[in-house]
């Protein structure tokens, strides 16, 4: 367990490594320029404003060269000497407004991961309650009222719903329910509007985390040593709580573990609607920008959540599962 | 910094009104005492002579004809001051209060030289020499007393005496002529640093770059030698962009311009920026804002000692459904112009007032066709005129309450628009004429798509798709939407000509009600010293010039590539056209004879309706519509109210928030 742990953690900065490249070299690729827009959006477009903001944000560098060998060496050249400096924690500048973005990046950050913290618990704490009653009561209204709730909360787009949430009381009764962000100056607002956000974004993944957690129980209570458990006389609680949860939690918890890195994405939308002023509505604005920088360092701090994430849910498995060896 | 309890105090015994209040209650009471306390004769002696005795009937009839005087004085004195002391009372309970709107994005820069996404707050911040109200036609001395056009070319300004900048600018210190002549000469300069190519076309006239000099005989004249005749220069100096900011705060930031910095406090303006953050931005009341000593002017909205709002807060919103519930629910207090059926929607909504007044133009639509790809076939560009359904815009798009529209707003510029009728006869409907006029010259093959963007913040662009529906369903020429963010949307739009990556755009006009040549140049001149959509010519030297000048030293990276040739030729085609136009707007800036003026403005305008290049007006609501809180009181009517680059909106100081 230990050696898999230790060669997992040593796979998580190759990983990291290989997300960066794929970011940065992209970044470089997709049309659109970070000072073209800049000046653009200020009412210029002239070559003195855009050169010169190419040189202030090192997009100069590689404007020399002329064949393939040389663009790699020099795009190399620009990739290490970014990676470099965050390594010494300078994630570079942002445009709008001009800020280092470290000083954005981890209160942002910390804005993201309590909303998808929170959608996590909303998404397990009613997805998977859901999925086991409905497995437990299978054929019964119960069961077909459960499945309905998670038909529906697949199918409606969390960014529908968020948007009558946010909408339709204005309109109807001049009332916010997601009022402005006030962060935790006022711990009763801030957590209103995670709540409420944590609800929009968890939902879906409650609807499918209950059809998950239905199958996976079905199919353990249909398996022989139930059928063994029930002729020995246990009582049902028991053999539930005892003998089906754990083992159909497997691959819940997998399912759990890779929609949140789905509820960062979701995010994205969710922080813009909530006016959440999380990564994912930066990385929006930004992309707008041609904001290389911010993207980069964004996607950055995504895939290493995302792989940190996966780790853990692994090495949830051997508690769950104590059968299940590395 | 909030004004403390005892602060209110302090104000009200040092108000004009209350001080004039209180002299008229003190003098009616003095006349009314005198009167009491007068010499009575009617215990006069009996005997004595009948001369003495008329002189002293009459004496007698004077004195009581003087006590009724005095007593109708005194009384209606006391009414006086009463009622002046009611007002007084309800002007000051106007005070207070934090007006509150949302802004769709963050400023890209916080120089009043530079930003254009931030208006709002540079004119609060900021102080221009005067205001101007289109309602009234007429300006209000602001940071200028007074001001002479002494010829065409020479224009003095008096300053106003106790100007100061605000204390985290300059220490406070009291604004001087020379601070004014920095900041003007800076101004059409900018833009070569992080400027704006509107600088150039408003400010060109008083370009040192280009021979204009300033004068500076004391700390409060200016006089400004122009390069030549601007007859909008007067105009210019009423907008909320050209303003003074203390030089020693530009000088001392590295890149030369405030645009670096966030919520840089550099103004003499009514507020100064007291929070700017990631989700909002606060000003609150700059404690040297000087006096307004003639607010009784007709029209003005300036109160005498400063705005009734004591602060103003500005929270960042990028989705529009948050913003527009913002507003419904009562938190913002403004949310500007919107459109006819926005208005029918939100009538009746408890916290939203729906004002109305003519439309000016102000925030109407153009169809913006890319000047390289369309000025060498003019008869495509016509086609394209005969293809569009103007009157199905009025229909459809602005629910059948518009009017056809023009580079010159005929509610600003009576004088110098074209009328309807010939409006009309320039553009006409005919979706057959149009095809055969495009087919025969070959439109099929020259442009077999056409690319539009849109803007991806604002959520309905069904104006657009109608415009591309009626290219479509009359050219048969497909149409492809391409949304974009806002920065990359305007960086798209003022791309060098001959780099656009589309056929046509729907650019929105907002400055045609306050300048009329203003609009002519910048919306409609391809090619133009200053055009914002096109241009490529700064100061007489083409902007484009590393990509067309072979002794250029960036010529060899730029001039042999697609894009070098392909500015070339654009530049080739667009400059005759945007000189003739030019020499158009040169002609009515120089002349001094109105009527002369109003003829060429006319004749300019049929020029550009008849070479259908590079810009096609849509058609424009007839009322203005717009949103405002409904404890905002006394929004400034009609024109005005929506208006920044005027005396409008956000630079009326008696408006005040009830509650």
């Amino acid at each position: 367990m230990q050696a898999y742990i230790v060669q997992r953690l040593i796979l998580i900065p190759l990983t990291i490594i290989a997300v960066s490249i794929l970011v940065f070299v992209f970044m470089r690729v997709i049309p659109g320029d970070a000072a073209a827009v800049r000046c653009g959006a200020s009412g210029v477009a002239d070559q003195t404003c855009i050169e010169g903001l190419r040189r202030e944000l090192g997009l100069d560098i590689c404007d020399k060269s002329q064949n393939f060998f040389g663009d790699v060496s020099c795009t190399a050249e620009q990739y290490w000497k970014w990676v470099s400096e965050i390594f010494g924690g300078d994630f570079g500048q942002e445009i709008v407004p001009p800020k280092p973005i470290a000083d954005q990046l981890w209160w942002r950050l910390g804005n993201t991961l309590q909303l998808g913290m929170l959608s996590i618990v909303v998404s397990m704490g009613i997805g998977i309650p859901i999925g086991i009653l409905s497995a437990i009561r299978a054929g019964k209204l119960s069961d077909y009222a459960a499945r309905l709730f998670a038909i529906l909360a697949l199918s409606v787009p969390n960014f529908w719903i968020g948007t009558l949430i946010v909408a339709l009381p204005a309109f109807f009764w001049q009332q916010r329910w997601v009022p402005d962000w006030t962060g935790w100056a006022d711990p009763g607002t801030h957590m209103r509007i995670l709540v409420i956000a944590a609800l929009v974004l968890g939902i879906s993944s409650a609807g499918y985390l209950a059809r998950i957690a239905r199958s996976s129980m079905l199919e353990v209570m249909r398996s022989d040593y139930v059928r063994t458990a029930r002729a020995k006389g246990l009582r049902e609680t028991i053999i539930i709580v005892r003998h089906t949860f754990r083992p159909s939690m497997i691959t819940v918890f997998t399912i759990a573990g890779l929609q949140f890195s789905g509820i960062l994405g979701g995010s994205v939308i969710i922080e813009q609607l909530f006016t959440i002023p999380g990564l994912g509505a930066w990385i929006v604005n930004n992309v707008g920008d041609r904001d290389f920088q911010v993207i980069q360092a964004t996607a950055l701090i995504f895939a290493t959540w995302f792989v940190i994430i996966r780790l853990l849910v692994d090495v949830g498995y051997t508690y769950i599962d104590p059968r299940i060896r590395y | 910094m909030k004004e403390g309890y005892w602060g209110k105090y302090w104000r009200r015994r040092v108000s004009r009104r209350r001080v004039l209040a209180g002299g008229a209650t003190l003098a009616a009471g003095s006349a009314a005492i005198l009167a009491g306390c007068g010499d009575d004769d009617d215990d006069d002696d009996g005997a004595a002579q009948p001369a003495a005795t008329q002189a002293a009937q009459q004496q007698a009839a004077a004195e009581e004809e003087a006590t009724e005087a005095a007593q109708a004085a005194a009384e209606e004195q006391a009414t006086e001051a009463a009622q002046a002391a009611a007002a007084e009372t309800e002007d000051r309970s106007r005070y207070g209060g934090t007006l509150n709107w949302t802004e769709r994005a963050y400023p890209t820069g916080f120089d009043p030289a530079i930003t254009i996404t931030f208006p709002y707050g540079m004119a609060q911040t900021y102080s221009q020499m005067m205001a101007y109200s289109i309602v009234n036609d007429q300006f209000y001395p602001d940071a200028a007393q007074s001001w002479e056009q002494v010829d065409p070319e020479t224009l003095v300004f008096n300053l106003r005496e106790g100007v100061h900048y605000n204390p985290d600018a300059a220490n406070g210190r009291a604004v001087t002529s020379e601070d004014w002549a920095f900041n003007l000469a800076r101004y059409p300069d900018a833009r070569a640093n992080r400027g704006s190519n509107v600088n150039e076309l408003f400010f060109s006239f008083m370009d040192p770059g280009l021979g204009a000099t300033f004068d500076t005989p004391d700390n409060l004249t200016l006089t400004i030698n122009q390069n030549k005749a601007f007859a909008s220069n007067l105009r210019a100096f009423a907008a909320a962009s050209l303003v003074v900011a203390a030089p020693e705060r530009i000088m001392a930031e590295e890149s030369g311009d405030l645009g670096q910095v966030t919520g840089i406090n550099a103004g003499t303006g009514p507020y100064m920026f007291s929070g700017v953050s990631e989700t909002n931005i606060s000003l609150r009341r700059n404690p040297n804002y000087y006096p307004h000593p003639e607010q009784d002017l007709p029209g003005t909205r300036y109160n005498h000692d400063m705005p009734y709002v004591d602060e103003m807060e500005a929270v960042i919103i990028t989705d529009g459904a948050a913003a527009q519930a913002r507003f419904l629910a009562g938190d913002a207090d403004y949310y500007g112009g919107v459109d006819k059926i926005t208005a029918e929607q939100w009538e009746g909504q408890p916290n939203v007032d729906i004002h109305t007044g003519p439309a000016i133009d102000d925030g109407s639509r153009m169809i913006q066709l890319a000047a390289a790809k369309w000025t060498p076939y003019p008869e495509l560009s016509k086609a394209l005129s005969m293809a569009m359904d103007w009157d199905g815009y009025i229909d459809v798009v602005l629910g059948g309450e518009g009017r056809r529209s023009a580079p010159v707003s005929p509610t600003a510029f009576p004088k110098y628009a074209l009328s309807q009728e010939e409006i009309r006869e320039h553009q006409v409907y005919d979706p057959q004429g149009a095809r055969q006029l495009w087919e025969a010259n070959n439109g099929p093959e020259i442009f077999p798509e056409l690319d539009t963007t849109v803007a991806a913040w604002i959520p309905d662009y069904s104006y657009v798709q109608f415009i591309g529906q009626s290219f479509e369903d009359s050219l048969g020429v497909k149409v492809n939407y391409n949304p974009l963010e806002l920065a990359t949307y305007i960086a798209s739009a003022n791309g060098p000509t001959g780099t656009k990556d589309w056929h046509f755009f729907i650019a929105g006009n907002n400055a045609i009600s306050t300048m009329p040549d203003w609009n002519a140049l910048v919306a409609y001149t391809p090619d133009g010293y200053g055009a914002i959509w096109g241009g490529n010519w700064y100061k007489g030297v083409n902007i484009s010039d590393p990509w067309v000048n072979p002794e250029n030293p960036n010529y060899a990276e730029n001039g042999g590539s697609e894009a070098g040739e392909a500015v070339r030729a654009a530049l080739e085609i667009t400059h005759p056209y945007a000189r003739e136009l030019q020499d158009y707007a040169d002609r009515q800036a120089a002349t001094t004879d109105d009527d002369e003026r109003a003829e060429i403005l006319k004749e300019l305008q049929r020029r550009i309706f008849t070479r259908y290049c590079c810009t096609l007006p849509l058609p424009t609501g007839t009322t203005q519509y717009v949103a405002v809180g409904s404890r905002l009181k006394n929004l400034p009517p009609g024109p005005d109210s929506n208006q920044t680059a005027a005396f409008g909106m956000f630079r009326a100081h008696n408006m005040w928030l009830e509650g």
